[in-house]
């Protein structure tokens, strides 16, 4: 009895999800968002890096070269 | 440059600490390296004692149990709590784009976590203070702060998530949601419950944790990590967050239910366990989706190659398929059979704890840590790191694997038990080298971390970024929001599943833990004798050590429902045999031999011998010495290892007791119930199949020896007798002195082969000779004409006339009450007596030890000296005639 509740519950509940998956294309792609919203958010977060290699860190190279290291 | 970094360093320490707390990312992980250091220590002093048991000494403290619940807390809740405490506070403010609930709570967590739990964890359980519980070793006083603590990690950081709609969260977001939650309800289930119910009941629920600490708290938090570090390092979306869900629900349906797998072929009821062997089939099967969706986000990324985190991370993605797919494989009856108990589950438990999880969070703290802008960072220390721990636990996990398998054979074909100890020392040396590129990976790790220039994680990742492949973030989160939303079916449908999460969990308490209790309690009342006695003072004493010292780590309490262990060590456990059992001692691991049946095996010196000095009772024994239960000597035990020795002795007691009316109510009861049948049908009485007995079927042993016979008897020699009867056969073995009656002296005496069957066989009752019937005959027979060879050439002088007429007399007026009229050790006294007395038909004492007998008794047993009542000659005369009883035979 056991095992039947384990293994139809499993079953029921993932073909629950299937059904709905593929049966709602809008749900499909609802779905997929919190991906992309994550792939924003962490890009976002991640270009405070690039970003200060790539300008701030380039304009005290400039600066460097220009004037010399500060004492 | 480094002028020019320092700049950078500014810019984007603001940036990142507006967000994230990298000081507690800082803390936690410095924390967690010194706990895994401070672990693998405790874990490589347990491993070189599998073949240097005696390298600590008397050093109480380092013994091997205490040694072995630091160890696995110190991985699980120093090392990996911390590790995953690190990346939360870096992973859930760019999860939620909010900083956690507070800074002062981080710092207060930080502390309860490291100076209230592993600290005072360590010092107790080292100290002796613990619980004998799988993965819940601390004592309760630390299981109640541990779960002050994580209520306190739930404040921290679940309010962040619940800004947003559910809908939105990142399957990173779920599992980390799942863990806070999961943990805090199967925490107090699995670390307070066995303490409170007894026995089989009690394993059942221990049973539940094991699992739920693997896969409700450790797996849930090193996926998020996985699901986290690989988008944000290759900059692109994983492949699927559908089946990413999929996989998440359907590891917090079926992890709770995998728990009884622990205790295949166990009294726990057959459908508790069949039940947690479907779950374990299913969850392989999720674990199979969930990795392919991981490994197909990684496609056609090359940041494998420069990305050291996530390096890591994708190789805990190949242990983690590996581990759970050897899981659901080693749930199913016909491989659990051969393997539970053996160093395969070792192998398995290190691929879980130290490969997949380890590797998972050495990912998250180092992408963690690279982001602090002011942390160093040593790119080709952490590199290198790597190689090493890949090397390090692949060995060890294949050399456990392969050990494991070795043992299985050998259990399963009846082999005795010192061929698996020392088949398996080989293996075990491997496994404490293969500790050496593990430590020194870790210490690189920890050097990597804390050497290189400052911020130069962020300088490194800088340039990475430059090079990363772009990602299409924005343009399938457009794609998402242009349909019509269906974000409320979407928020519902995941609450229905949390709620039904949250009911499975609450059905695997019921189904594995509540239920099967119920049906204990009906067999416990069914079946158990009436008058059972509870444990003696000293006894219960001797249990609180057993468990206080890790005994259950290595010897077993639970003989399985399995014809392998019913031959080697009698009747498979019934429920009722542990219902004074609180918590249970039934352990998951045998080093040494399975204890349920101890009672009778062998006499109180030879156990005191045993805890004192076991390698002088058992020379190829791998059990630490407990010289410190003792004031100095065998012969000044304190009251710990009287206490000890008793509670041994009581082991299986109450079920030898029992038969067999207690049976006799199984078999009317549960005529059609196979397991009921098996544990009633042992042809041991209850008893251990080895027990010393006075009588029964003895083989008889071949006639002489054959060339071959000469090496395995001494081998044999070697191995079980050496220790108390030394290595010439002269009775003056290390154990020699500290036990009574002492062994004997074989030079003296000359045996029948009869003889020799017979006390192999049978043993001797009352003494330290156990029965070697876990020895094949033929072995049994090589070491029976190896004995023979000691006796020593005797040149007498004959007896004069009258002489043996005289010592017929003696034994006549003097003897025969014990010795009987024929010289078969059976006069009408002999059966109230503790140790039979001499069989002078099978057993011819030289004329010297007889005198010497006579004269001084034997110490021990009922023997006494005769001078006061036989004078010189009627001793020499008696000794004499003794000779004259022996029937020469082979």
């Amino acid at each position: 009895m056991i095992i039947d509740i384990i293994v139809l519950s499993s079953l029921a509940l993932a073909l629950i999800f299937l059904l709905a998956w593929g049966m709602r294309s809008e749900l499909r792609a609802r779905i997929e968002k919190p991906k992309y919203l994550f792939q924003q958010q962490v890009n976002n977060f991640e270009k405070h890096f690039q970003h200060v290699d790539n300008s701030s860190a380039q304009e005290k190279v400039n600066d460097l070269e220009a004037n010399g290291p500060e004492n | 440059m480094s002028e020019v970094f320092k700049a950078s360093r500014l810019v984007t320490k603001a940036a990142t600490d507006e967000l994230v707390d990298t000081g507690l990312v800082y803390a936690h992980s410095i924390a967690a390296l010194v706990c895994v250091l401070f672990a693998i220590l405790f874990g490589i002093v347990i491993s070189l004692q599998f073949f240097l048991p005696d390298a600590l000494g008397s050093w109480h403290s380092m013994a091997w149990g205490r040694m072995r619940y630091a160890h696995t807390q110190g991985i699980m809740l120093g090392w990996l709590g911390n590790a995953f405490l690190a990346f939360l506070y870096h992973a859930v403010p760019v999860l939620t784009g909010r900083r956690v609930y507070s800074p002062t709570l981080g710092r207060w967590l930080f502390g309860v976590w490291n100076f209230v739990i592993m600290l005072p964890g360590w010092l107790l359980v080292l100290s002796g203070v613990s619980q004998p519980i799988e993965w819940a070793e601390f004592p309760l006083v630390i299981d109640i702060i541990v779960i002050v603590a994580l209520v306190l990690a739930a404040i921290q950081f679940l309010p962040p998530f619940f800004k947003n709609g559910l809908e939105d969260l990142y399957v990173s977001s779920w599992y980390i949601i799942g863990a806070l939650v999961f943990t805090l309800l199967a925490y107090p289930m699995g670390n307070i419950i066995p303490e409170l119910v007894p026995g089989a009941k009690s394993a059942a629920f221990t049973g539940l944790w094991i699992h739920d600490a693997v896969g409700l708290f450790v797996t849930p938090l090193a996926l998020a990590i996985l699901y986290f570090v690989i988008p944000a390092v290759t900059g692109r979306p994983i492949f699927s967050h559908f089946l990413s869900m999929l996989g998440f629900w359907g590891l917090f349906f079926l992890y709770p239910l995998n728990g009884t797998h622990h205790y295949v072929f166990s009294v726990i009821p057959m459908a508790a366990q069949l039940g947690a062997i479907a779950a374990s089939a299913l969850l392989g099967v999720i674990v199979i989706v969930v990795v392919t969706n991981l490994l197909m986000s990684l496609r056609g990324s090359a940041m494998l190659k420069k990305d050291i985190g996530l390096r890591f991370v994708i190789v805990a993605t190949m242990f983690y398929l590996i581990v759970s797919v050897q899981g659901a494989l080693q749930a199913q009856m016909s491989l659990n059979k051969v393997v539970h108990f053996t160093d395969w589950v070792i192998g398995h438990s290190h691929l879980a704890m130290l490969g997949f999880a380890t590797f998972a969070g050495i990912g998250g703290i180092i992408h963690s840590w690279q982001r602090i802008p002011w942390a160093r960072y040593n790119a080709g220390a952490l590199a290198l790191s790597f190689w090493l721990l890949v090397i390090g636990i692949s060995i060890m996990v294949i050399d456990l694997t392969i050990a494991g398998l070795v043992q299985a054979e050998l259990w399963q074909n009846g082999s005795p038990w010192y061929e698996s100890v020392q088949q398996s020392r080989p293996y075990w040396m491997i496994r404490s080298l293969s500790a050496l590129p593990i430590v020194a990976g870790f210490g690189l790790l920890f050097y990597g971390l804390c050497s290189g220039e400052k911020g130069a994680g962020i300088k490194l990742l800088a340039s990475q970024r430059d090079e990363q492949v772009g990602g299409n973030a924005s343009a399938g989160l457009n794609d998402s929001e242009n349909v019509a939303s269906p974000a409320h079916f979407l928020r519902m449908s995941y609450r229905v599943a949390a709620s039904a999460a949250i009911g499975f969990f609450i059905l695997s308490v019921v189904l594995l833990g509540v239920w099967p209790g119920k049906e204990l309690d009906q067999q416990i009342a069914a079946m158990s004798p009436t008058d059972l006695y509870a444990l003696s003072d000293s006894e219960a004493r001797g249990r609180k050590i057993y468990a206080r010292e890790g005994c259950s780590y290595c010897h077993t309490q639970q003989i399985r429902y399995t014809d392998a262990d019913i031959k080697r060590f009698g009747a498979p456990t019934l429920a009722w045999e542990g219902q004074f059992d609180t918590p249970h001692m039934w352990g998951t691991r045998r080093v040494g031999p399975d204890l349920s049946r101890s009672s009778g095996t062998r006499n109180r010196d030879w156990h005191l011998a045993h805890l004192y000095a076991p390698r002088s009772v058992v020379p190829w024994s791998i059990m630490p010495s407990y010289n410190a239960f003792f004031n100095g000597s065998v012969e000044q035990p304190k009251q710990e290892a009287l206490d000890l020795v008793a509670y041994l002795e009581s082991l299986g007691r109450a079920r030898e007791l029992a038969w067999p009316d207690a049976d006799e109510n199984v078999r009317t009861l549960y005529p059609e119930h196979k397991w009921a049948q098996m544990a009633v049908s042992s042809p041991s009485l209850n008893a251990h199949p080895g027990m010393a007995r006075t009588s029964g079927e003895t083989p008889v042993f071949g006639v002489g020896a054959v060339p071959e016979d000469q090496e395995t008897g001494e081998k044999l020699w070697l191995t079980l007798c050496a220790g108390c009867h030394g290595d010439n056969g002269t009775g003056n073995g290390p154990a020699a002195d500290w036990l009574l009656p002492r062994p004997t002296n074989l030079t003296q005496y000359a045996f029948t082969g009869q003889r020799l069957a017979q006390v192999l066989w049978h043993g001797v009752p009352g003494t330290a000779m156990p029965a070697w019937r876990d020895i094949p005959v033929n072995g049994l027979n090589a070491l029976a004409n190896y004995v023979k060879a000691f006796t020593a050439e005797e040149v007498i002088t004959p007896p004069v006339a009258g002489q043996l007429q005289t010592g017929e007399q003696v034994y006549q007026n003097n003897c025969v009450q014990c010795h009987g009229a024929d010289g078969s050790g059976q006069g009408f006294a002999a059966s109230q007596l503790q140790i039979a007395p001499t069989d002078f038909r099978n057993q011819r004492p030289t004329l010297g030890e007889s005198v010497r007998v006579l004269n001084n008794g034997v110490e021990g047993s009922s023997m006494a000296p005769w001078t006061d009542r036989l004078s010189e000659s009627q001793i020499l005369a008696v000794s004499y005639f003794l000779r004259e009883l022996y029937e020469a035979r082979p």
